[in-house]
């Protein structure tokens, strides 16, 4: 824990010295205390930092949902973004912009964007039922995310002119360029709800270990669990995909990568993979500037072109579980 | 008498279940419930564990259970599930202070109390050698004892085990009955769904029979593990054995009618 919260401040650090105006790790240090060159403070603390938080944001945010959903529905394969949450979320946001409902008002955007994310992730939960197997929950996810890529289609298809068009497609690729404070301050309330919702939780996620009978035996209360990990998972997704587009796979690396050493314990699985989040959220924004390209390299791109085989390599894992589990199912 | 059951009935899809299961049992005794497939054995365990929505009386200590907060219940009633699920590969300790979960002040932390009734759990079914392995690694056998000692680690007066014992082979079928009979001689209630009658007859206290959602007998194991009852409800010829303290009626043939229900 202490090594990921050094390499999550180490990467912070990193991610502002980056820009087309490199710093030295010093003067980023100073500039954000508002010593040194002005014009570095000003690089610093108006351009870069906001951007740094965001992905400090984002990836926590991600990596919590993850392991919320990951916990309540005991596997580990799943995650917002296999469900296609998030693109549930960014049509919601596409068709905020699209009705000028997002220019009126600021938090209409997140707003729109949460409510769509919260109908993807409720109607998972209740078309998969309460105690999906793998094969259900994925098919399920897989219905959601094909319907919420449709959508998206939809508003893409139906853009008034190449411009909007263009807008929607790149907001589906993730970005955290040219964040400034605004989108920290627009995606901030929905985090913090997010936070406080899900780390509510961890508790009855150990119960849950050994299934539902005993969880309720035990004095958890499922409807509630559902309700508030639903909620928040929607809230978190909304806010991140609001300011930063769709981010794939974060919520489904972390939890994974943390697991081995909190022993595996569900309620114990959350912090650690915040940080995580963080860190990786941090590192992939550096790897977009940094990669040699014509443009920045989305950073949603970035996520998913490293979530992707780690899905396929935990898909593969389990398979081999299956084959072990044989009379693992029960009641 | 500190369980009583009046007149309980379950209603699923439309049918109902269980029908006026009336009942009383008090601490400091193993109850084994035994019926045919179908009779509503689990139902029962649900229903008294309030897992089931059921009607009429259902009390402990003269205080309806269903009334209760699900907090409260869940000191007051430790659930042994059948089939052992484990959904992450936790370690057997870590599987047994979830049994602490009703108690539970914080999420890292134990307090003295919680560390000694896990501490003694792992005793109680000889399972401190494996208490750092995985679950999801260790065998049938260990696996039951491990699950047994989460349900013992609650400390609840009333312990409801849905077939402890199936899947295990003699040894640890019979280490596990020994189990329950300390545990009701330590003063609680060990109410055990089981499809065993030797072991019934051998270890309960008392036996519920259950036959199509009513109960058909319930007594001490002599009085109701009868042969006739053996053919009336279980449809099996019974062969009596003789054991050191006991006349048991083993099931030896099937009944073949040809007007079955």
């Amino acid at each position: 824990m202490a090594a990921l919260a050094i390499l999550t401040a180490v990467l912070f650090i990193l991610s502002l010295q980056l820009g087309p105006a490199p710093l030295g790790p010093g003067t980023v240090v100073r500039a954000l205390a508002g010593l040194g060159d002005p014009v570095d403070v000003l690089i610093v603390q108006e351009l870069r930092l906001p951007r740094a938080i965001l992905a400090v944001l984002i990836g926590a945010t991600l990596a919590l949902g993850g392991a919320a959903l990951q916990g309540l529905v005991r596997n580990p394969l799943a995650a917002p973004s296999v469900f296609g949450a998030p693109s549930a979320a960014a049509f919601g946001a596409v068709l905020a912009i699209g009705t000028g409902m997002a220019d009126s008002l600021s938090f209409s955007l997140p707003l729109a964007a949460m409510l769509a994310a919260l109908v993807s992730v409720g109607a998972l939960l209740i078309l998969a039922g309460p105690s999906a197997s793998m094969v259900t929950l994925l098919l399920a996810g897989l219905a959601l995310s094909s319907l919420a890529g449709a959508a998206v289609s939809l508003a893409l298809n139906l853009a008034p002119n190449p411009y909007a068009a263009l807008e929607i497609a790149f907001w589906l690729l993730g970005s955290l360029e040219d964040r400034s404070f605004h989108h920290v301050a627009m995606a901030a309330p929905f985090i913090a709800i997010c936070w406080l919702l899900l780390l509510g939780v961890r508790g009855p996620l150990r119960a849950l270990t050994l299934g539902e009978d005993v969880a309720r035996t035990s004095g958890v209360d499922m409807g509630r669990l559902r309700l508030v990990t639903v909620f928040g998972v929607a809230m978190g997704v909304g806010g991140a995909v609001a300011v930063a587009g769709v981010i794939g796979f974060v919520g489904l690396i972390t939890p994974h990568l943390v697991r081995p050493f909190v022993g595996h314990d569900p309620a114990r699985v959350h912090v650690p993979a915040m940080l995580a989040g963080s860190a990786l959220l941090l590192a992939a924004d550096c790897a977009s500037r940094l990669i040699p390209s014509t443009g920045e390299i989305r950073i949603g791109v970035l996520t998913a072109l490293i979530g992707v085989p780690f899905f396929i390599w935990l898909v593969l894992k389990q398979r081999g579980r299956d084959l072990l589990a044989g009379t693992g199912g029960g009641a | 008498m500190n369980l009583r059951l009046d007149k309980l009935d379950v209603m699923m899809g439309g049918r109902k279940v269980l029908r006026g299961i009336s009942l009383e049992a008090g601490r400091g005794a193993l109850m084994i419930v035994v019926g045919p497939n179908g009779a509503g054995k689990t139902t029962l365990l649900r229903a008294i564990a309030c897992l089931l929505a059921s009607s009429g009386g259902l009390d402990w200590d003269g205080q309806g259970l269903a009334g209760m907060s699900a907090a409260a219940r869940a000191k007051l009633i430790a659930y042994l599930p059948q089939g052992h699920v484990a959904h992450w590969p936790i370690t057997a300790r870590d599987v047994v202070t979830i049994g602490r979960a009703p108690f539970a002040t914080s999420l890292t932390r134990l307090s003295h109390a919680d560390a000694q009734a896990i501490d003694a759990a792992l005793d109680a079914v000889d399972a401190r050698a494996f208490a750092e392995r995985p679950i999801t690694e260790l065998s049938g056998g260990e696996r039951a004892r491990v699950m047994l000692a989460r349900a013992l680690a609650v400390g609840a007066p009333l312990l409801l085990a849905d077939e402890p014992v199936a899947s295990l082979d003699p040894a640890h079928q019979l280490a596990v009955m020994d189990i329950l009979v300390a545990q009701a001689k330590s003063g609680r209630l060990v109410i055990a769904v089981s499809h065993d009658l030797i072991l019934a007859a051998r270890y309960a206290d008392s036996v519920l029979v259950l036959r199509d959602g009513e109960v058909a007998a319930f007594g001490a194991p002599e009085a109701t593990l009868t042969a006739d009852l053996l053919r009336d409800v279980f449809n099996v010829e019974a062969l009596e054995l003789s054991a050191p303290g006991h006349a048991l009626q083993i099931p030896w043939k099937a009944v073949h009618n040809p007007v079955a229900r």
